[in-house]
């Protein structure tokens, strides 16, 4: 039991850390979204969501700045999970901040809800993308512009906007559909950017 | 499973790397390298440019996987973890966006629990450092001097130094190899990444020469010493093994009943004559 705590707490030290050089780094980038993210409308947050990973870990990978980080004390895995905790930070903290702009809270939970299936969804593939070697930029365009055309044919036969990240055509499929991006988007960030 | 409380005996190795081996795409790059560092010793990584020291630490540190071989640090497989008793200086003296030397002493300060914050100000006022500077204006000397003293100050027990004196004048060098220096004193084991040949015997205790990412010889320098000689033209050499050329001379290592013959070498010496020789 002690042992698992002191994992925790090894993991929340670092997060902290991890953090800190997030804030410090990017600080005008993280209040502009965060202001932009207090908007009540599930739209806006994927917007800004979409561009905190570019200016993010996208732009961390495009300038080999990963290595600086895994030369600290900390490992790809925690990068990649971290990054995640950090975005997820953001959605929690402005989902809860807005509060008071919208209707309702149920409606709110359904916005963070649809925010997390998406910010899973994109930052699994993205970086997916990425450990291909393409261009962290060019693989973000290539999946959201992949994503939007598949998921505009409006039909009920067309299987992937149920599952889409953005769409959403059905909340459990798409919830899934995201979680097994953001593994494979684990995996091969832990694997493939060793080589 | 997280303590990093290590004790390591006075003769053993914090650190050993075994049979060691990575490829990238064609090029094999490492191949089967093998070297051990003692504990308190200054172990210089010696080689051309492209030879393969960089790739040696990161795969040490596990930045890069390894094809084939082993990484044992303080007395165990490597495993993330050990990192917090690791300090590293980078090649490329790369730092993180906007952060001022403030902000660099926070950070570490959280990720190492045995940070050492009068050794930090001590030093950081000792070269004049301004605190609130962003890391990234300063030049490439101040930055490694400024990420030693991290490494210093981090109160690791290892530091991974990657060619720390690169590119600078011969002040911050001097400091610099004094800091390595006062850090083997205290206890640490530092392992230094170099082609500095001439520098490293005013510092360095133990060496491993690596050629086309291949270890061809590891020692320590006084034994290194101690088995070789030098040899010039004319002069009787009755047993032992020629390594290489040193312009009219020959360094050779001599067989353990070979009577004295030559001069003692240079540490220069017998990494050229290594680096010289056609055996790998």
């Amino acid at each position: 039991m002690s042992n698992i705590l002191s994992i925790i707490q090894d993991h929340l030290g670092l997060f902290e850390a991890y953090l800190r050089k997030q804030f410090v780094e990017k600080i005008r980038t993280i209040i502009f979204f965060i202001v932009l993210m207090l908007f009540p409308d599930k739209n806006v947050k994927m917007f800004c969501l979409f561009f905190i990973m570019l200016f993010s870990i996208i732009s961390d990978i495009r300038h080999n700045r990963i290595e600086l980080m895994i030369f600290l004390p900390f490992t790809r895995k925690m990068v990649y999970w971290y990054e995640f905790g950090f975005m997820t930070l953001l959605v929690l903290l402005t989902t809860f901040a807005g509060l008071p702009f919208y209707r309702d809270f149920s409606s709110a939970l359904a916005d963070l809800l649809s925010s997390m299936i998406y910010l899973s969804g994109y930052y699994g593939a993205i970086i997916s993308l990425t450990m291909l070697r393409i261009d962290g930029i060019a693989a973000a365009f290539l999946f959201l512009v992949i994503d939007s055309i598949l998921s505009s044919w409006d039909s009920y036969t067309n299987v992937f906007r149920l599952i889409s990240p953005s769409s959403q055509g059905n909340t459990v499929s798409s919830l899934i559909f995201s979680l097994g991006l953001l593994l494979i988007g684990y995996l091969t960030f832990e694997k493939g950017g060793r080589k | 499973m997280m303590d990093t409380n290590y004790i390591i005996e006075e003769d053993e190795n914090v650190l050993e790397v075994r049979n060691l081996s990575k490829r990238f795409t064609n090029k094999q790059v490492l191949s089967d390298i093998s070297f051990c560092v003692r504990k308190g010793s200054i172990f210089a990584l010696i080689g051309p440019n492209g030879a393969g020291k960089t790739t040696t630490i990161k795969c040490i540190l596990d930045v890069i996987s390894k094809d084939s071989g082993e990484v044992v640090i303080f007395g165990e497989r490597f495993k993330p973890y050990v990192k917090k008793e690791i300090a590293v200086v980078s090649e490329d003296r790369r730092v993180l966006r906007n952060f001022t030397a403030n902000d660099y002493e926070k950070l570490w300060a959280s990720l190492y629990k045995n940070w050492d914050k009068r050794t930090f100000d001590v030093l950081m006022s000792r070269y004049s450092f301004n605190l609130d500077q962003k890391v990234d204006e300063y030049s490439i000397g101040m930055k490694t001097l400024f990420f030693v003293i991290l490494a210093i100050s981090s109160g690791s027990s290892l530091l991974i130094l990657d060619e720390p004196t690169q590119h600078l004048d011969p002040t911050i060098r001097f400091e610099i190899m004094d800091l390595i220096k006062n850090a083997a004193k205290e206890g640490r084991t530092i392992l230094v990444s170099s082609h500095e040949i001439f520098e490293l015997e005013e510092y360095a205790t133990d060496f491993a020469i690596i050629k086309s990412g291949v270890v061809i010889y590891t020692d320590s320098l006084d034994e290194a010493k101690e088995k070789h000689r030098v040899i010039g033209r004319g002069e009787n050499f009755i047993a032992g093994k020629i390594i290489g050329l040193l312009g009219d001379e020959l360094l050779v290592r001599l067989n353990e009943d070979t009577i004295n013959v030559g001069r003692y070498p240079k540490f220069n010496d017998i990494v050229v004559g290594y680096l010289n020789s056609k055996v790998l």
